[in-house]
């Protein structure tokens, strides 16, 4: 069986951190952990925003591609 | 098909990324069959395994450093599109693993 690990720079990795991040955030009580765990999240956030934008402008320059020769 | 998310944390729930500049490695077995390896992430301190058909799995976490230098921890998935979450928590003043964590949730 091949099992692929996942880029550690894809765009799922960026959403599993920011999903995950947030989650333990959420849950944690220590300030300075919280400030710490903030941190991270908002950097991987960003990764994630740039990474998403990307995502987006491929999906629009395709369908455009797309209705241009129909 | 499901995925694995595997995280190391310390004492403080802050990404533990590497012990002494040398990183954590993860695999995955089956059967004790060696399936992917790859090395934890050196600024996020995570590692993913993508599209596990359902069954039971060992993920194990290395570092030469740690005592024990290997944990291992089985998972069983069970249904399609779950991801399993496990968080290796270690006392980094002591290098010592301490607990993991672990939890499912819906693939994305």
């Amino acid at each position: 069986m091949k099992i692929k690990v996942i880029p550690p720079c894809s765009i799922k990795m960026f959403r599993y951190r920011v999903n995950f991040l947030a989650k333990d955030l959420w849950k944690e009580k220590d300030p300075i952990c919280r400030a710490n765990l903030a941190l991270q999240l908002a950097d991987a956030a960003t990764s994630l925003a740039r990474l998403e934008l990307q995502e987006a402008q491929k999906l629009q320059q395709t369908s455009q591609r797309m209705s241009e020769k129909s | 098909m499901s995925d694995i998310f595997v995280m190391i944390r310390n004492q403080d729930n802050n990404a533990l990324t590497s012990i002494d500049g040398i990183a954590f490695v993860t695999l995955l077995r089956q059967d004790g069959q060696p399936l992917a390896e790859e090395t934890f992430d050196f600024i996020y301190a995570d590692a993913g395994f993508d599209d596990l058909p359902v069954g039971e799995y060992t993920v194990v976490v290395k570092h030469e450093l740690v005592e024990p230098q290997q944990t291992t921890y089985d998972v069983k998935i069970i249904s399609e599109d779950e991801v399993i979450l496990l968080t290796f928590v270690y006392l980094e003043p002591e290098w010592v693993f301490l607990r993991i964590r672990a939890a499912v949730e819906k693939r994305l």
